[in-house]
């Protein structure tokens, strides 16, 4: 039998209930991506606290730690310091999957 | 690039997809495996996008909003003693300490290629089962680099 790969992992993952809601959440998904690009710029976790510090805004290194690893109750004022220091976002556009009741969206 | 890889066993078993998929087997009726099965799709999606971050880069302590010194965990780690073996960790206090061990190679690019041995679910900081899943993905790492 073959080997199975990442995509049937997270394909027996994804049929467990409130997993795929969990992924999709919004403090997971900026986790990641705070994380991902805190990475890019070459920066620790201590610069950025530092650079949001600088704008005046306090600021711990543990929330921003909370922040990456996807924890919940993170204000958005707070994930807005933490963009300001990664260099602004330029969009944050959700997209919607299917109409929950399955009827027509109206267009006008 | 970001690659994934679960190597089998000299049995040919992928024990590290065998345990997620009975944590996942379990979690259809279990509330608590449910948590943890969530925490493990998250940390291999996170895997999947940013990889092994270089030491320096992740944090392994910071200070809480009361000033206190608090230790952060990771969600990859050096596995000390056995370089150049790492752990993936996802916790769940109610079910467990889940734990994969892994290696990676990257190249000039910066691309790199994960690629898990074996997982454990850890009850307690020791334990035995946690050793042996060490010595049997050393010996699974030598034979990966083995020259055919």
């Amino acid at each position: 039998m073959a080997n199975k790969n990442y995509n049937d992992v997270m394909g027996i993952l994804r049929q467990v209930p409130k997993v795929n809601e969990h992924l999709n959440k919004i403090s997971v998904i900026m986790g990641k991506k705070i994380l991902k690009r805190r990475l890019e710029l070459g920066l620790t976790q201590k610069e950025v606290v530092a650079m949001i510090k600088d704008h005046g805004d306090t600021f711990t290194q543990a929330t921003l730690s909370k922040i990456e690893s996807g924890a919940d109750n993170i204000k958005s004022e707070t994930y807005d310091k933490v963009f300001v220091a990664l260099g602004g976002l330029e969009d944050l556009t959700p997209t919607f999957k299917g109409n929950p009741k399955g009827k027509d969206l109206i267009h006008s | 690039m970001i690659e994934i890889e679960f190597l089998a066993d000299e049995h040919g078993n992928q024990q590290v997809i065998d345990l997620i998929t009975s944590i996942a087997d379990r979690a259809m009726n279990d509330k608590d495996y449910a948590e943890l099965a969530a925490r493990i799709a998250q940390l291999l999606d996170y895997m999947k996008d940013i990889g092994v971050p270089p030491i320096e880069k992740r944090t392994l302590y910071g200070i809480s909003s009361a000033g206190n010194p608090i230790t952060l965990v990771n969600v990859v780690k050096e596995l000390n003693n056995h370089p150049p073996l790492m752990e993936a960790r996802a916790n769940w206090r109610p079910v467990g300490a889940f734990r994969a061990i892994f290696f990676y190679e990257i190249d000039d690019k910066g691309n790199q290629s994960i690629y898990f041995t074996k997982a454990v679910i850890k009850q307690a900081t020791y334990s035995r089962d946690f050793e042996h899943a060490i010595s049997a993905s050393e010996k699974m790492m030598v034979e990966f680099f083995k020259p055919e």
